[in-house]
């Protein structure tokens, strides 16, 4: 079985496998990533490939957190492969083996890193998948024919003649009922279509076996929620335009099977390459932080924020954290998932660890249900293990914005993205976030209404970057807001632009 | 308590007075509130919380559930996976003692139907709900990462949704006017479960108070991920949002499920027992929604200025906008005909009476749901499975109370007899057939030699 991951013997130095080389891949477009590539690679290669891997899928991650989808999410993706090496053809389109291999040898190597987790799990599958729908629609029909076949992906029924003449009405009003397909027709046509044609061409259409396949309703689920499908005993109907669907979920059925496997490899894995390979790729998804801000000022400036600092620089703080700064110091308490978000926040703007112990003691102990050995007992612990000093250790990055977007609070929350939160559920109006911004902010009227529209059509972080332009006088954050802490920092920037750290300095001394 | 239902039975009494105005209200009233008074039951929390004990011990089918809940698993055979009982997880929730709130005890699991009985008996929860198969069993949570591997595909519909559309009762009060609106619901999707899933054993079971809940046991059901899960619930969905942003889709032109929904169910409850217990055309706030939803203001007056000071009953009402709206959609010269008429009247009916599932609960593998022959803590009725054939009639007035058992006025007899005859009789043969197969199958491989 460990075959199946053959690159990882490669770091293993397994000489035999040297002379089968040359990866090929399935398609030679697209992969499925059946089988990993088994030339033997350095171990700097490996985490090499591995980190573009995780940088690409996280650009993805992030572009759909911040509300892209279709061409603006293609448009990424592609950028972002391009930037990296990672398309899988050259500029003439023709299929580029080196960039192939490493496309597989990174994807291999995330999986393997993606298997420890769930949520990482979750996160590599749903972000791979989306890779894999873009690239897909790159294919021409006949690309996308000889990749279903080489990938096993074309053992779907077809409809008979008899089956389709005996429920060619249902089928037709099947396919006058599906949108796609009347957008597909109307966008077809030269002049208006009008009701009767439309129908008859449906009808058409229908009575056509050749257009007919029949799979499990299972394999294609966003068309049975669309209701894009006819469904008799649990056998699914579906056009063969709308086959793309069914080759993305057995995609991902795939996909989430060899997670499990890879989840069994890296045990085994783990001792063989205890030294280099495996510590390589724990450390994948810990390495987590702001995409466009990394090597910039992180958040290792630990010591340059002080506790009065906090209050002094509230103006620099992006909306999310404003909203639990104020919650703290109105409640004296916060739940959970607003004390990790806001503490680990603070580390990244530079609160050291004694200072946060002694800030959020302060801040709790005022309210009478908290007392001083309360605080110790309960709540010390999270504070030090935000900042790696206890349990597992690890220094904990603070959230990116995709995380605190994807958080869920309730109502006794206060944190997440309040550009999402307050425009979601009961606030779906967004009328509280205009006021918030308007009122609290100050934030003239005109340009309060344009934030809200942006957030509410699920852009967040573009929300946030034009709130942060409105409150500097039009300065614009240029690699978008990624991080909360990032936002700080372009802050700190422009509001008190010292020369290099000074900026944050300064409010530290002022104290 | 009894001073509330007198303060709700007032208000109600206002709101219907200031709607219909009409003389012959007050008889229709009477024997509506007649009914309310059955179906809630003359039966007070503590005495249901007294009787539970006793229940348990005497009446509760604890076998026949866990039982259900093996999928044959249980049986003395060869194939069956004798670990697939004990890593189902259960969850009971206890009364706290000082009577405010509620204790979850989750990740309950039993080896046999024997000791689940015993648990139930010695613990007396308020009620007892079912979660899923997991890798493990649920107890060892602490040493095993445990995820949902299997569970039967429930839905959850509840008459709290259907507040706008009624004007009998509102929040968990239901009658025997209102109650079709449920009966709908179990008609449409049983028939789309079937024929659509191709689902044969549905266990649809009354809620106890204002509801149903149905378990789709067939093996195929029980291993959908929850992304197939989401998309069944979804295809059911046809009308979806609240109030005013209540939307319907899928119905210009209708996808052929819908259709039969239509065909077979809506067209007839509509004329036949919605209009004439709900009387919504009658109600002019109500009537004004409903002409608010042809999307045509010149109609929408027409009809309202005919409808004015008029003695028509809701149903010669509904004629008559059926006849304008036909009208309206004839192609006139130089005028432009408004499209949105075409499906404005089944846009109506679908508005208003089209089944309204809680996805959220159908969604996720592992939410867990009360299960079937549970007591609602303030009705004591015992819920009990339906006959989703014979649904409309029904009568949640008539399902016995735990108290109703403790005197001996009542027996469990028929709901047992629903439970084997419309489900587990043919889920069982069928587990049997399963296992059956699998041997012969192992059989098969075993004789070319094939490697399993
Ligand atoms: S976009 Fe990011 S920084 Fe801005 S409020 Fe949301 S989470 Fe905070
Ligand atoms: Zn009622």
């Amino acid at each position: 079985m460990p075959s199946a991951f053959g690159v990882l013997k490669s770091a293993n130095a397994v000489a035999q496998e040297r002379a089968r080389s040359k990866y090929t891949g399935n398609a030679a477009r697209l992969d499925a990533y059946a089988t990993p590539p088994t030339e033997e690679r350095s171990i700097d290669y490996l985490e090499r490939c591995a980190s573009d891997r995780y940088a690409l899928l996280r650009a993805i991650d992030d572009a759909r957190s911040g509300g892209k989808k279709d061409e603006e999410l293609k448009k990424v993706i592609r950028e972002e492969e391009e930037r990296r090496e990672m398309r899988r053809t050259n500029g003439r389109g023709e299929f580029d083996e080196e960039n192939a291999s490493r496309d597989a040898t990174g994807h291999f190597l995330l999986r393997l890193a993606s298997s420890l987790k769930e949520e990482h799990e979750r996160w590599f599958v749903e972000n791979e998948l989306e890779l894999f729908k873009y690239r897909f629609g790159e294919l021409s029909e006949s690309g996308k024919e000889s990749f279903m076949k080489t990938n096993g992906f074309d053992d779907y029924g077809a409809a008979s003649e008899r089956d389709v003449q005996e429920h060619k009405n249902e089928l037709r009003d099947v396919l006058m009922a599906d949108f796609e397909f009347r957008k597909a027709l109307k966008d077809a046509s030269v002049n208006n279509l009008k009701l009767g044609e439309f129908e008859r061409k449906c009808a058409e259409e229908a009575r056509n076996a050749k257009n007919w396949f029949v799979v499990g309703f299972e394999e294609v689920s966003p068309l049975v929620r669309t209701r894009r499908a006819y469904l008799i005993g649990g056998r699914a109907w579906i056009r063969k335009e709308t086959l793309d669907q069914l080759v993305f979920g057995r995609f991902r059925t795939r996909l989430s099977l060899g997670m499990k496997k890879a989840k069994e490899l890296f045990k085994q894995f783990e001792v063989a390459e205890a030294n280099r390979l495996a510590p390589l790729l724990r450390a994948v998804h810990n390495k987590r932080s702001g995409r466009a801000y990394e090597g910039r000022r992180a958040y290792e400036g630990e010591g340059t924020m002080s506790i009065s600092g906090i209050e002094q620089t509230q103006d620099s703080f992006p909306l999310c954290m404003r909203q639990l700064h104020n919650a703290l110091k109105k409640k004296h308490h916060l739940t959970h998932g607003g004390r990790r978000q806001y503490q680990l926040y603070l580390k990244g703007i530079g609160l050291p660890l004694d200072q946060a112990l002694v800030f959020w003691k302060t801040e709790f102990t005022k309210s009478p249900d908290c007392s001083a050995e309360k605080f110790e007992k309960d709540y010390s612990y999270g504070i030090r293990h935000a900042y790696g000093r206890e349990g597992k250790r690890v220094n904990y990055t603070p959230h990116s914005c995709g995380q605190c977007i994807n958080a869920t609070p309730g109502e006794k929350d206060s944190h997440g993205c309040p550009f999402r939160t307050m425009t979601s559920g009961g606030n779906k109006n967004g009328e509280a976030l205009h006021e918030l911004l308007t009122k609290s902010m100050k934030i003239p009227e005109d340009a309060s209404i344009k934030i809200v529209d942006k957030a509410k059509g699920m852009h967040y972080q573009i929300a946030c970057g034009m709130t942060f332009a409105a409150l500097h006088d039009g300065k614009e954050i240029e690699a978008g807001v990624h991080t909360p802490h990032q936002y700080f920092h372009e802050s700190r920037n422009i509001i008190a632009p010292a020369p290099g750290e000074a900026a944050v300095a300064t409010a530290t001394t002022a104290a | 308590m009894g001073s509330t239902v007198g303060a709700r039975g007032a208000e109600r009494e206002q709101k219907r007075a200031k709607t219909h105005g009409e003389e012959d209200d007050a008889t229709a009233m009477s024997i509506d509130e007649q009914n309310k008074e059955n179906v809630s039951a003359n039966v007070s929390a503590s005495d249901v919380r007294a009787t539970m004990g006793n229940y348990y011990r005497n009446f509760y089918p604890a076998e026949a559930l866990f039982k259900w809940l093996s999928h044959g698993n249980d049986e003395r055979h060869a194939k069956a996976d004798k670990t697939y009982a004990g890593k189902r997880e259960f969850c009971f929730v206890l009364d706290k003692e000082n009577g405010d709130g509620e204790i979850f005890c989750r990740y309950q699991c039993f080896e046999d139907a024997g000791r689940f009985a015993r648990e139930v008996r010695s613990k007396n929860p308020a009620r007892i709900e079912f979660g899923p198969v997991m890798n493990a069993k649920p107890a060892h949570r602490h040493s095993v990462k445990l995820h949902s591997v299997e569970r039967e595909l429930v839905f959850d519909i509840d008459m709290t949704d259907y507040d706008d559309v009624r004007t009998c009762c509102k929040d968990a009060q239901i009658c025997g006017k209102c109650w079709p609106l449920m009966t709908i619901a179990i008609k449409i999707l049983d028939a789309g479960l079937r024929r659509d899933f191709g689902f044969k054993h549905l266990l649809w079971v009354y809620s106890g108070r204002r509801g149903v809940h149905c378990w789709v046991s067939d093996e195929r059901a029980r291993k959908l991920s929850d992304e197939a899960r989401a998309a069944v619930a979804e295809y059911f969905a046809v009308v979806k949002g609240q109030g005013k942003s209540r939307r319907v889709y899928s119905i210009n032109p209708m996808h052929p499920s819908v259709k039969r929904a239509y065909d077979d169910v809506l067209k007839k409850y509509w004329i036949e027992t919605y209009l004439p217990e709900q009387r919504i055309l009658e109600n002019n706030a109500k009537l004004d929604q409903v002409l608010d939803l042809l999307e045509d203001q010149e109609l929408k007056d027409e009809l309202v200025d005919e409808f004015n000071g008029s003695k028509m009953s809701s149903v010669e009402r509904w004629r008559v906008i059926e006849e304008r709206v036909m009208q309206a959609r004839q192609p006139k010269q130089g005028v432009k005909r408004n499209y949105t008429l075409d499906f404005a009247l089944e846009k109506i009916i679908f508005w208003h009476i089209y089944p309204r599932v809680d996805i959220e609960v159908s969604k996720h593998m592992n939410h867990l749901l009360k299960g079937p022959f549970c007591v609602h803590p303030k009705t004591g009725r015992v819920c009990v499975p339906m006959d989703p054939a014979k649904a409309e009639f029904f009568d949640p007035a008539a399902v016995p109370t735990v108290i109703d058992l403790d005197n001996g006025n009542k027996t469990l007899d028929e709901a047992m007899r629903t439970f084997n005859e419309t489900f587990w009789n043919a889920a069982e043969a069928e587990n049997k057939e399963r296992l059956t197969s699998l041997t012969r199958a192992a059989k098969a491989a075993n004789a070319t030699g094939m490697d399993f």
